[in-house]
């Protein structure tokens, strides 16, 4: 909502600055988001008197003027058809500067402001120029220069200031309301209340004239029918004859503008005018069109259909209210009225509709068929339904003062059940206590009273301009704002902690965190959402997306289902810094997945996603490069299953189809399954215009935890010294490693402590399909030092052990 | 006394070609020329015979001295010259210090993240538990039971992602409250933070589709505005500093009353006014009240024996002031470039 100060003005004397009285407006909860000012961009134009015009010596179409402006004489060219002498016209002088205006022919497009210089036409230098309407930003458009003696009511003066003749100084808050202000905030006089509650000064209500009045009686020109009284509790009308539509005078024009409304005939202004005064929505049929003169509001049939006022046809349901004549719809109640029964040129007599409807049936209907309308805004927050026959007089008496006519006397007004004051009791110790504060009774009704609140016997009468009064805690805050916020003391609360234990599993997301982020992985938070594709380019087939939560409204493609992996914006994040030149990546990110399992709400499981590529810890002149691959990955995956203490992992040969055939496992831990690693398909990759190798892994979080010891002791170290020995061999590649490892600390019980690969070797001098393993042992007994020749007996049984898999020993 | 003289003058000799010997090799010769076994020095006592009966013992003990003077001369300068050798060795293996240090790429926490455990560290230190909710939730917590019905005015203010009729991505954390409260009741207090993704259809330059939460709610006996102001000053100042001030300003919620939204003094400029404050000295940093009497019997408690208050705070928003960051996009776009300076 737009709020003009000159207007505001009107109802309430204001002795606050500017600024101060946005800071004011803000504090009580109206949110001041800007403050703009009128008219700043117009500067040293003044009333000038064009005394003299005479042709132009040397050019034709040209006259030059000469134009007292006060305290001078000037002369200055024109070219406009409608200069004569005796008139009084808008003078800009030397250096003097006009607003931005539209550019002629493009509407979005505007000049820039501009200061103005002298200039020479074919001899004769014009010290200003005569402006039009439009040139000083009073008008959204005007023909040649304005003729001030033609615009009724100006105080015309030369070298008067132009923005001082036309009241263009003025100061526009832009007010962001939420739905609670909104419903008795969208209005003057509603904001001046607040103003007077802040302040302490009185408002001052329109006044309501001798309007002109017909002796007909509105009764025999209208009949009202409400079907239904819940959507509709009050529906009235008065009657304007003889009205002549045109332009609204200047005035009316700019005071609309400065609300942000655009001005479209005086009959329409009026109700808009009025509507912004008192935040009741009117609306004006033309009355003939009205057949009979007899109004219906009903629901609308099932697929009934009305052209509204901007020129789309809208199809209704049985939820949305009409606003109906005996033959056909008039308007959409409370949203928007119909093309066919709008206000034209020719309309003499007008019928103005004041009417109450139920706010969430029109926010409904405005919802569903996208119509924004001022009229919906204020009453889908909830309006006044005692304010509605005020207002139309208001309106009745300001139109017929600008567009001529008569009043027909009275009001139709069906109103069958009169909505009754709220009564809140006022329990002063409950509102201390739930604010804070320690309040007089006293000082609680003052600040309730300033806002039109009553108080009987603790009892307080809440106007029914206030829906969004509804309990004492709403009479609290009404107290707080007005007392102040920030005057409410700040108090640490003391009481007890929560009494609950850490959740684990959250401790376990840091614990990753840390250890991640120690190895030198860096953190990503990516959208959970997935595109459609996404699964596809991973290859997983068609059948396997049943379990997708989709959305139903998403905003692009690429939002439309909920991730189902990471490894999708793992790529994602891979291959934008890629694409930015950066190329050593070490990634993971902790998130959610989500699975649609059976009905109800779907799984969120937490995930840990992993993404390697490029070289690790790269950059130093003195150190050798690690290129990240797959046992890199395993590397980091291990360390920090290590540092989580679950039990031992195996590693078994799994077939997703995203990463490498080759060089791929699922993570085992007994026969729980912990997650998958793997080195991505180049093919997949590519679709993520990814040519580097990405090594990828994804750790179920939930199934790690449920591996996580409560507790877990510290191993003895051995008091005794170890001995190591090394053992290497040829042997069948297929072999797996880690069944190797099983075996030698089979064979080497109870003395073998450990076993550790140090060295591979495959090619030269190795058979096909072979290589050589390098092991080294560490034998220790944790009671006694070992002698040699156990030992030697032990490794001894090792050896054997392998022969027997079919290794040839080296050493 | 000629032998006297010949003696002093020959350790003399000895000590100084000892202490002006300049390396090892010299400094060995030197040991074997005075003090080896026909050395001058050592070699001198044979000289015995040569000299008077009465004057020997007096002989015997001089040369003994001198001896010894020149072969602590000797240690001496071996000491010196170990020390001078290391030190060589020392400059051999001289460094260009200006070099560039190793470059330990130890990894980042993102900058949400970082964040998210630095609020939740401020409201532990206060008593309050992490509580967690689905953030796929029924519509029933995440509107119904917060005070929002289907055709309440306020759902004008989210515009929800819908899985189904009943079913939306979470458009705040404010459903952990009702879920935590039912729970939990009749527990006291409930004191929680419930950190989370949230979801709004919105996207540009200051909003993104999917961003992160915090909700804090403490409901206890007695729990007033003045607390959960002190509450929210003392999580300013932890977060933004000690010279932090904070000021509320009247605005609404469905499921809190009265409702504020909290501004943080401007911690570029101070509370003077800047570009980053637009001017104003404050900076809106989250939204805040007393929860709705509605809400509390919503989660099983009674509005007339106790009282709450809450607040929710957008990671991203506190994120970027605390950093200065001016793109949200930056938060998503996950450039190695940005990650590398959290």
């Amino acid at each position: 909502m737009k709020i003009s100060r000159k207007w505001l003005e009107d109802y309430i004397d204001i002795d606050m600055s500017v600024g101060e009285l946005a800071d004011g407006l803000s504090m009580i909860g109206l949110t001041v988001d800007g403050v703009s000012e009128i008219g700043s961009e117009v500067e040293g134009v003044v009333v000038g008197y064009v005394r003299e015009v005479a042709m132009h010596p040397d050019a034709g179409r040209l006259v030059v003027c000469k134009v007292d402006v006060g305290t001078d004489i000037k002369t200055i060219v024109t070219g406009a058809p409608n200069i004569r002498e005796g008139i009084h016209v808008p003078t800009v002088l030397v250096g003097g500067r006009l607003p931005a205006v539209p550019m002629p022919g493009n509407e979005k497009a505007t000049t820039a402001s501009w200061e103005i210089e002298p200039v020479e036409f074919h001899g004769v230098v014009s010290e200003g120029m005569l402006c039009s309407l439009a040139e000083i930003g009073v008008a959204q458009e005007s023909m040649g220069i304005a003729i001030l003696d033609e615009i009724p009511g100006l105080d015309l003066v030369p070298g008067k200031d132009i923005k001082e003749v036309f009241g263009l100084k003025d100061y526009v808050y832009e007010l962001d309301l939420t739905p609670n202000y909104a419903s008795h905030c969208q209005s003057y006089l509603g904001v001046a209340r607040e103003v007077s509650a802040l302040t302490g000064r009185d408002i001052k209500e329109p006044e309501i004239g001798e309007y002109p009045a017909s002796e007909e009686n509105i009764d025999d020109l209208v009949s009202i029918e409400i079907k239904d009284e819940d959507l509709c509790p009050r529906y009235s009308a008065r009657i304007v004859k003889g009205v002549k539509v045109g332009e609204s005078p200047l005035w009316l024009q700019q005071r609309l503008e400065a609300a942000g409304m655009r001005p479209i005939n005086n009959v329409v202004d009026v109700t808009n005018y009025v509507m912004l005064e008192y935040g009741q929505p009117l609306h004006a049929f033309d009355y003939h069109l009205v057949k009979d003169g007899k109004i219906i509001v009903r629901r609308a049939y099932e697929g009934e259909t009305i052209t509204t006022l901007d020129g789309v046809e809208r199809k209704l349901g049985s939820a949305d209210l009409l606003i109906a004549g005996s033959d056909r719809p008039l308007a959409i109640a409370g949203v928007m009225g119909s093309l066919d029964s709008e206000v034209r040129e020719d309309t003499r007599d007008i019928l103005i509709e004041s009417a109450h409807f139920y706010n969430r049936s029109v926010l409904a209907t405005a919802r569903r068929l996208g119509i924004n309308s001022e009229a919906a805004s204020r009453f889908g927050r909830g309006s006044d339904p005692n304010i509605v026959a005020k207002a139309s007089l208001r309106a009745a008496d300001l139109l017929t003062s600008i567009a001529g006519g008569k009043v027909v006397t009275g009001i139709a007004d069906a109103y069958p059940q009169k909505a009754l004051e709220k009564k809140i009791e006022l329990n002063g110790e409950y509102i201390n206590g739930l604010l804070g504060l320690s309040l007089s009774e006293r000082e609680m009704i003052d600040i309730l009273e300033s806002l039109g609140f009553s108080v009987e016997n603790m009892v307080v009468i809440v106007p029914t301009r206030r829906p969004d009064i509804e309990g004492m805690v709403d009479l609290a805050e009404e107290i707080a704002r007005h007392y102040g916020y920030n005057r409410i003391e700040n108090r640490v609360p003391e009481g007890k902690p929560a009494d609950e234990q850490p959740k684990r599993h959250l401790k376990t997301k840091k614990e990753i965190r840390e250890r991640l982020v120690g190895l030198g992985l860096d953190e990503i938070v990516t959208y959970s959402f997935m595109h459609p594709f996404e699964l596809k380019r991973l290859g997983v087939e068609a059948g396997k997306w049943t379990k997708v939560v989709k959305i139903a409204n998403p905003m692009t493609e690429d939002q439309r289902y909920l991730r189902t992996t990471l490894i999708p914006n793992l790529l994602h994040a891979v291959s934008y810094n890629i694409r930015h030149q950066q190329k050593d990546l070490a990634f993971f990110e902790l998130g959610k997945v989500y699975i649609q399992e059976g009905e109800g709400l779907p799984l969120e499981n937490p995930v840990l996603g992993i993404g390697l590529t490029g070289e690790f810890m790269a950059g130093h002149w003195s150190k050798q490069v690690m290129k990240t691959d797959f046992f890199l990955l395993k590397g980091i995956v291990e360390n920090l299953f290590g540092g989580l203490h679950i039990g031992k992992r195996d590693y078994q040969v799994s077939s997703y189809s995203w990463y490498h055939p080759g060089r791929q496992a699922d993570i085992f831990v007994g026969d729980v399954h912990i997650g998958h690693l793997g080195e991505i398909r180049l093919d997949v990759a590519e679709e993520y215009d990814v040519e580097e190798r990405v090594y990828v892994a994804e750790i179920y979080l939930r199934q790690v935890e449920s591996l996580r010891a409560e507790l877990f002791g510290y191993e003895q170290i051995g008091r005794y010294p170890s001995v190591q020995r090394d053992i290497a061999f040829i042997i069948d590649a297929s072999v797996r490693v880690a069944d190797l490892e099983k075996k030698i600390l089979q064979a080497g019980e109870p003395i073998v402590k450990g076993v550790r690969l140090f060295d591979v070797y495959a090619g030269k001098g190795i058979p096909e399909g072979m290589h050589s393993l390098a092991f080294s042992l560490i034998y220790r007994d944790n009671t006694r030092t070992l002698q040699d020749a156990e030992v030697e007996e032990v490794h001894e049984r090792v050896r054997e052990i392998l022969q027997e898999l079919g290794a040839s020993l080296r050493s | 006394m000629e032998w006297q003289e010949e003696l002093s003058a020959l350790k003399r000799e000895a000590v100084q070609n000892l202490k002006t010997s300049s390396a090892p090799a010299e400094l060995e010769e030197l040991r074997v020329k005075y003090l080896g076994k026909k050395g001058l020095v050592t070699g001198y006592l044979k000289k015995i015979k040569e000299i008077p009966g009465e004057q020997r013992p007096e002989f015997g003990k001089l040369v003994n001295e001198a001896r010894v003077e020149v072969e602590n001369a000797y240690e001496e300068m071996k000491l010196v010259m170990v020390s001078r050798e290391k030190e060589l060795a020392y400059q051999a293996e001289k460094i260009d210090v200006s070099m560039p240090g190793l470059d330990i790429s130890v990894g980042h926490r993102h900058v949400l993240m970082r964040t998210q455990e630095e609020i939740e560290e401020i409201f532990a230190a206060l008593g309050y538990a992490i509580a967690e909710g689905p953030e796929v939730e029924y519509e029933y917590f995440n509107f119904e039971t917060l005070n929002i019905p289907k055709d309440h005015p306020a759902r004008d203010m989210q515009d929800s992602f819908y899985i189904s009729d009943e079913v939306v991505l979470r458009t705040h954390t404010s459903p952990v409250q009702i879920r935590y409260m039912q729970g939990h009741a009749p527990q006291l207090p409930v004191k929680i933070i419930a950190p989370g993704r949230v979801y709004r259809r919105d996207d540009d330059v200051t909003h993104s589709p999917v961003f992160h939460q915090v909700e804090g709610l403490l409901v206890d006996k007695g729990v007033s505005f003045a607390d959960l102001k002190g509450t929210l000053l003392h999580f300013a100042k932890r977060m933004f500093g000690d010279s932090a001030r904070i000021r509320l300003r009247p605005s609404y919620f469905p499921f809190t009353e009265p409702s504020a939204e909290v501004d943080v003094s401007c911690s570029i400029c101070g509370g003077d006014g800047c570009n980053i404050c637009k001017g104003t000295g404050w900076l809106e940093i989250l939204g805040a009240g007393m929860v709705h009497p509605k809400v509390l019997v919503n989660g099983g408690y009674d509005p007339n024996e106790v009282n709450g208050f809450a607040f929710g705070m957008g990671i991203e928003r506190i994120a970027m002031l605390k950093y200065g960051i001016d793109d949200m996009r930056l938060l998503y776009q996950n450039d190695v470039r940005f990650l590398k300076q959290f």
